[in-house]
């Protein structure tokens, strides 16, 4: 089936308006995606006619709420290749990583991380393992240290990726848990996340795995993945903002005791104790966030109409396009490869991130510059701040040259 | 802020900053960083009869943030203290000439923060509540980038 590149951008209203004047190129898509109007409209239909408390009352309404919400876990647990039960909603990709850090790692224990961690994937970690202590400097009352941690960080290769080996090696300190990320969202290349777990679990080591960059972009079966957590956001593949999801294998929801709890979560309180309801709910106190499952629901229904791999060959297309154009502008530095995840990271000659990413958005090309909150990454790779151009399934080949011209006047203005 | 944050004063001071270098011998310096892009600026003041009688920077920054740099040597040199201690964010604003939105604002303000640490540091005195608030309002982030702020504070000295 032919890629319909007209029709599908005619479903992203935002796509149709001007920043200063100029048509929008939004090439941002690795920190948010835009949303299609099938998302907005599940949202709006919900509220319009369906708007009560899931999992709350017998009343029709309550049961309609409950359906959608429900349906959204199975419509996700399917996406991903999981069983419903072992899908937990969250806020972001954040929070799910939060909650695995505080399930899986206590004061004292050891963990490991790898060079190419989000800042997401590093300090929730550095806080269930470290002793936090609040500078003792007035002036700096602030300012927090986190002392004692046992944490290790895997090397990365040239090309961006994991090194299995250095993994291997740093495994023999018997870590409780191994986190990494599926792809950075620096440098894009996609990890061999199921030879990182099975690299875990025969080192007795429970693996956690960061997928916001990597759900949007391919097909992810968990299961055959083998991971024991698996983390990502439906806000980068076209949800709402507020919902992620955290899955658990099976054995472990059923086995861990939940971070936060209250309404919803329990089977029976009583003064003297709590019976938990079980996995997942027990892991979702509170009213819940059905509007965002809602449109989580529409988003992964559009993304399976397009199929993932035909999503993939577009943004291939568009990385590559990408990367000929920079080329030709010159004195332009990639840092890594991130063809499967459609990200371009790089920098200009000794024109700052910041500025380059300014006079692009003069153009009205969206970027990143910045240190993606990767400053460990950063410092790895000797920079202060990268320009970083990421591309989505509704992005064309024009606006990856649209973003070469913007470049080539950075040049111009700045020099 | 888009429409012509690279206006040509600014883009004039970035391309061949005044006083840029390290002093020698200064009499004191202030260091101040932007972690959320890694804009870095030392400050530097020779001080003579209650007098600023010298004033330079170093650093690595963006054209916004090397502008102000530039341009806030020029405007302290040759101040009493107690006049260069009176610059302020409208008068670097007023000098870039642009109002910055939030983000270009850190970058803007960053050599402000420095210039008045090393002044405070040779005053010996604390920044007053308004002032902190002014300047510090701008570079908030760094609350909760604690680490990377004392790394490089440690690396300055």
């Amino acid at each position: 089936m032919a890629y319909d590149i007209d029709n599908i951008r005619h479903d992203f209203p935002i796509l149709s308006r001007k920043v200063n004047g100029k048509h929008l190129v939004y090439l941002d898509n690795a920190a948010t995606t835009q949303k299609p109007v099938a998302v907005l409209d599940a949202m709006r239909e919900f509220y319009e006619n369906s708007n009560a408390n899931a999992h709350r009352g017998g009343n029709a309404l309550a049961e309609e709420a409950t359906e959608i919400y429900e349906n959204a876990r199975k419509r996700m647990a399917h996406f991903v290749g999981a069983a419903p039960s072992e899908i937990v909603f969250t806020r972001n990709t954040t929070e799910a990583l939060n909650l695995a850090a505080c399930m899986t790692a206590q004061r004292g224990a050891r963990v490991l991380l790898s060079q190419l961690e989000h800042h997401s994937n590093i300090v929730p970690w550095q806080l269930a393992v470290a002793s936090c202590q609040q500078s003792p400097s007035k002036a700096k009352a602030t300012q927090w240290q986190m002392r004692g941690a046992k944490i290790d960080y895997a090397s990365i290769r040239s090309n961006g990726k994991i090194c299995n080996q250095d993994v291997q090696e740093k495994l023999l300190r018997q870590p409780s848990v191994f986190s990494f990320s599926h792809a950075s969202n620096v440098l894009g290349a996609v990890n061999d996340a199921a030879a990182l777990c099975r690299l875990a679990r025969k080192a007795g080591a429970l693996s956690v795995v960061d997928g916001a960059q990597t759900v949007p972009h391919m097909e992810v079966d968990v299961h055959s993945m083998g991971c024991d957590f698996f983390a990502f956001s439906g806000h980068k593949m076209l949800g709402p903002t507020g919902i992620g999801v955290l899955y658990i294998r099976k054995e472990l929801a059923d086995a861990l005791e939940p971070v936060f709890s209250g309404g919803g979560a329990i089977e029976s309180v009583a003064f003297s104790g709590t019976t938990f309801a079980g996995a997942p709910h027990k892991f979702e106190p509170g009213t819940q966030d059905v509007a965002g499952a809602a449109g989580l629901a529409a988003a992964i229904g559009y993304l399976e109409k397009i199929g993932m791999a035909a999503i993939e060959r577009h943004v291939e297309g568009l990385h590559k396009a990408c990367v000929e154009g920079l080329a030709e502008v010159g004195g332009v530095k990639i840092y890594g490869n991130g063809r499967k995840t459609g990200i371009v990271s790089f920098n200009v000659g000794k024109l700052h991130a910041h500025d380059v990413g300014q006079i692009a958005s003069d153009d009205g090309v969206m970027l990143r510059a910045g240190h993606h909150c990767c400053q460990p990454l950063m410092k790895k790779l000797g920079v202060a701040a990268t320009v970083r151009a990421s591309f989505y399934l509704y992005n064309t080949k024009e606006e990856a040259a649209r973003l070469s011209v913007s470049v080539k006047r950075a040049k111009k203005v700045l020099s | 802020m888009s429409e012509d944050m690279y206006r040509e004063n600014i883009l004039d001071h970035y391309k061949k900053p005044h006083h840029c270098g390290k002093m020698e011998r200064a009499s004191c310096s202030g260091h101040a960083i932007n972690p959320f892009c890694g804009d870095d600026i030392t400050f530097y003041l020779k001080m003579k009869e209650g007098a600023v009688s010298d004033a330079s920077f170093e650093g690595h920054a963006c054209a916004i943030c090397t502008a102000a740099a530039s341009m806030l040597t020029d405007e302290v040199r040759g101040k009493s203290a107690a006049k260069a201690r009176a610059v302020g964010k409208e008068r670097v604003l007023e000098l870039l000439g642009v109002s910055p939105g939030p983000t270009r604002l850190k970058c803007a303000l960053l050599p402000l923060k420095a210039f008045k640490l090393a002044l405070y540091s040779h005053l010996g005195k604390e920044m007053g509540e308004k002032e902190k608030r002014e300047i510090l309002e701008a570079s908030e982030s760094e609350a909760t980038e604690a680490t990377q702020t004392s790394a490089g504070k440690e690396a300055s000295k």
